[in-house]
């Protein structure tokens, strides 16, 4: 009985562990193309609420495309899964998300 | 005998009235474009004497020009100005990004003392010492008349709700908001009574800038490309959808109605027939 609590104990460990890894960060310069932006109100709306999110350096909203660029401070990252609830949250439904570098 | 000439004369009356109703009634009719500096893409009008300023928050920005098109001023700095009045001399401007009202005048700008706290400012009225504040996302007017300070509207979508609000105007004794996600006009007074909702069996899609005069409410249908104008009291007068994209703001002048298209760099011209 003990032998099994203790394997139950280090599976769960694991699987925490597992699924704090799978985490995606965003680091650097980041392209979010965004569903529906192209109201100046909302997407100047979704502008100010990112601006609030720790690590963002710099935001540029592009309307007429429909996307948003943020350039991450150096040396730090943000949580892809905070980033897509506060698109969320403003009204929007995010999809791709690319490094800028990478394209 | 008599009694047909009776009915011609009350036949020619009837006519003639039916004229002067006519007559009466303007209708606008496309003129022409005015062509803006390459890159602007204007979202809000104001007339200051024969000049236009408009806002072009896409690129931070406020241009000045004559009616030609041509650029006689810029105001820089301020974080995505938004629908934007004109008053005794003073150019009042919203800025959505910093919960600021900047009020520029002799080619400076300062923050106007607001005693309450907006959060996005999408467009304001001013007159004499009223000014009213479309709160975008605390979904009210804020009417602030000297000091004193008093709301309009709160979240939601029945009759006296609002839901993203985006310009207000203001017309003697009543209060002219465009409830842009709830696609409909709401008309207020100063007490925060709502007194009528214009334009909701019309399928408006984002109601985002108003134009007003002592006749007529011109409403942007944004995502329909569409300008519908009613009648002060509620009745459709006429829709415009001629060289009309994504408009965003309306300005009366006159016989002249200024329509700015947001997706390009254009205002159009209406004259009134």
């Amino acid at each position: 009985m003990k032998k099994l609590v203790i394997i139950m104990a280090i599976g769960l460990t694991t699987l925490m562990l597992h699924s704090q890894d799978s985490k995606i960060e965003l680091t650097g310069k980041v392209k979010i193309e965004i569903d529906g932006l192209s109201c100046p109100f909302c997407a100047y709306g979704l502008e100010k609420n990112l601006k609030d999110v720790a690590n963002i350096k710099d935001i540029k909203i592009d309307v007429e495309n429909a996307f948003v660029l943020l350039n991450i401070s150096e040396g730090k990252g943000i949580d892809e899964d905070l980033i897509r609830k506060n698109i969320k949250d403003s009204g929007f439904t995010p999809r791709k998300i690319t490094r800028v570098d990478d394209e | 005998m008599s009694r047909w000439y009776f009915i011609s004369f009350l036949l020619m009356v009837l006519v003639n009235c039916k004229d002067l109703g006519k007559k009466e009634r303007q209708e606008w009719v496309f003129e022409r474009k005015i062509e803006l500096p390459k890159k602007s893409r204007p979202l809000a009008l104001v007339k200051t004497g024969d000049d236009i300023w408009f806002s072009d928050p896409g690129n931070l920005r406020l241009i000045k020009i004559d009616v030609k098109g041509n650029v006689l001023d810029t105001i820089t700095g301020i974080k995505r100005p938004m629908n934007i009045d004109f008053d005794n001399g003073k150019l009042y401007v919203p800025g959505f990004l910093t919960d600021t009202i900047w009020i520029y005048e002799n080619g400076q700008k300062r923050p106007l003392q607001l005693n309450a706290e907006p959060n996005a400012p999408a467009g304001l009225a001013v007159n004499g010492y009223t000014i009213a504040i479309a709160d975008f996302y605390n979904h009210r007017i804020i009417l602030q008349i000297g000091k004193k300070v008093s709301y309009l509207g709160t979240e939601g979508h029945a009759k006296g709700k609002l839901y993203y609000p985006t310009d207000v105007k203001i017309a003697k004794d009543k209060i002219y908001i465009a409830d842009a996600y709830n696609n409909r006009v709401q008309v207020f007074d100063f007490d925060g009574k709502a007194l009528n909702v214009i334009g909701d069996q019309d399928n408006l899609n984002v109601v985002s800038g108003l134009g007003i005069n002592e006749k007529y409410l011109a409403v942007t249908d944004q995502e329909n490309s569409r300008v519908l104008v009613y009648d002060l009291n509620g009745p459709l007068v006429q829709i415009l959808t001629s060289n009309i994209n994504y408009p965003t703001d309306i300005l009366f002048d006159g016989d002249i109605l200024y329509i700015a298209n947001f997706k390009e760099n254009s205002i159009s011209v209406y004259s009134a027939r």
